[in-house]
């Protein structure tokens, strides 16, 4: 009896290998195959590796990065919860490289911009103003449907995330509201001026990402301050944001128009996500053949490379699950918003 | 323009996997671990729990399959109606496969 009780605990251990998802659905058979299996085989290394591999791949199909098998019940909403996370993250750090973009096209070393460093420099900008554009809108769509499928249909489990949604945005406003009063006050930018407000906005968002990258670069001399402890927290609390959003979306079902609209919004984001990564390789490239050197890095010079790496990473996963998803269909239907 | 894919195209490395479970499935329904251990005896194979629930995800999604339901933690599978055709044709064509390799190893197969 001891023995059946270790080798159901070694199956369930096994099983979380798997999503949630996938778990709800084959859970309780894969355990009760894997208990017999257990019994008649108690070791195996190739058994043992065969479900890592399956269960991670699972976990990759779950998200959209690989191709779906099965009933993806609820594969349409993992991938729009996966998307917003990466795009969200994108965006955060997108919105630094710009601002330094942004700075060094006013201030060309030697005079006014090339033409083609003017070019690039508007299509990074345009893309960073989509991506936000985007993100705020999908942001406020989703918790609207969110909030208003929970006041319906009670559905469970989603008050967690829903209140922490709420303490985030709170904790985000109240953190950084004396860069908003700067940016949004007419005092702090020319809004008579587009051209100068976008420099103005971009100055703004470059001292808010330095701070934040001093703080995270130099803990032991920023942790002093209470105001540096709240600043550093900032990009914890977007990371959760937006992953309590995700979580939010999992939960509930939305409805078949709901989601197409959600879902070409998705597109509309990945998209912009490698338009800024081409436009920013664009930047790059267009400086060294006008000045001979590139500019210097938006934060530590460490940090710049694996930023961009990792924000390149990003997009093309963003455009892979973009692409595996209007490939395979299965979204979920229900009969109103 | 691409080529017109049969259920069992789509199916990749994982057709093998498929293909035992399908016959299986032939001979009546069965949970997890009684396919596990038919597909060993009518075949040799010893399908890993990892694989064996990758392509049961796979079939039954495909229709191939269906899941019966159950108060029990053994869930059973059968055949679907689909199924019954796409395994008939696939073996079918796997027949005359064999018949002509066999005929051809009859008919004068010697080492160049």
């Amino acid at each position: 009896m001891r023995n059946f009780f270790a080798a159901s605990r070694r199956a369930q251990r096994l099983a979380k290998w798997y999503p949630s998802t996938w778990r709800t659905r084959y859970g309780a058979e894969f355990v009760d195959l894997m208990e017999q299996d257990l019994a008649v085989t108690p070791r195996s290394m190739r058994r043992t590796f065969n479900i890592v591999h399956k269960g991670l791949v699972t976990r990759l199909r779950d998200v959209g990065v690989v191709s779906p098998v099965g009933i993806p019940e609820d594969q349409g909403q993992v991938a729009v919860a996966t998307i917003f996370v990466i795009s969200s993250i994108f965006t955060a750090i997108a919105l630094n490289f710009w601002s330094v973009g942004m700075l060094n096209w006013n201030g060309y070393p030697g005079g006014p911009a090339s033409v083609a460093v003017t070019i690039w420099t508007g299509v990074i900008t345009v893309a960073a103003g989509i991506l936000v554009v985007l993100i705020v809108s999908i942001f406020c769509a989703l918790l609207w449907i969110a909030v208003r499928r929970l006041f319906i249909r009670k559905v469970k489990g989603t008050i967690g995330p829903l209140s922490l949604i709420v303490l985030l945005v709170a904790f985000l406003t109240l953190s950084i509201q004396s860069m908003l009063r700067y940016v949004i006050s007419s005092a702090g930018i020319d809004w008579a001026h587009p051209g100068q407000a976008i420099k103005q906005i971009a100055g703004a968002a470059n001292i808010l990402a330095n701070t934040i990258d001093w703080i995270w670069t130099n803990p032991l001399q920023s942790l002093r301050l209470e105001t540096n402890i709240v600043y550093g927290c900032i990009p914890i609390a977007l990371v959760a944001l937006t992953i309590a959003l995700a979580a939010l979306v999992r939960r509930i079902d939305f409805s078949d128009f709901a989601l197409r609209l959600v879902r070409l919004a998705l597109v509309a984001l990945s998209s912009m996500m490698v338009v800024f990564i081409l436009g920013y390789v664009g930047l790059i490239v267009s400086i060294h053949t006008s000045l001979g050197y590139g500019f210097g890095p938006p934060t530590g010079a460490s940090f710049t490379l694996g930023e961009f790496g990792l924000m390149t990473f990003m997009a093309v996963l963003g455009a892979r699950i973009v692409v595996r998803n209007l490939r395979h269909r299965n979204l979920p239907v229900t009969d109103e918003l | 323009m691409s080529k017109p894919r049969g259920p069992l195209e789509g199916l990749g490395r994982n057709a093998g996997a498929s293909i035992l479970i399908l016959s299986s499935l032939a001979g009546g329904e069965k949970h997890g671990y009684a396919l596990v251990k038919d597909v060993d005896e009518f075949a040799g194979v010893k399908l890993a729990p990892g694989t064996l629930y990758e392509a049961l995800a796979r079939l039954e999604g495909q229709g191939l399959i269906e899941a019966l339901d159950t108060d029990d933690r053994r869930r059973p599978y059968r055949l679907s109606a689909t199924g019954v055709t796409v395994l008939s044709e696939y073996l079918a064509a796997q027949q005359r496969v064999i018949s002509v390799g066999q005929a051809r190893l009859r008919n004068g197969w010697s080492f160049a």
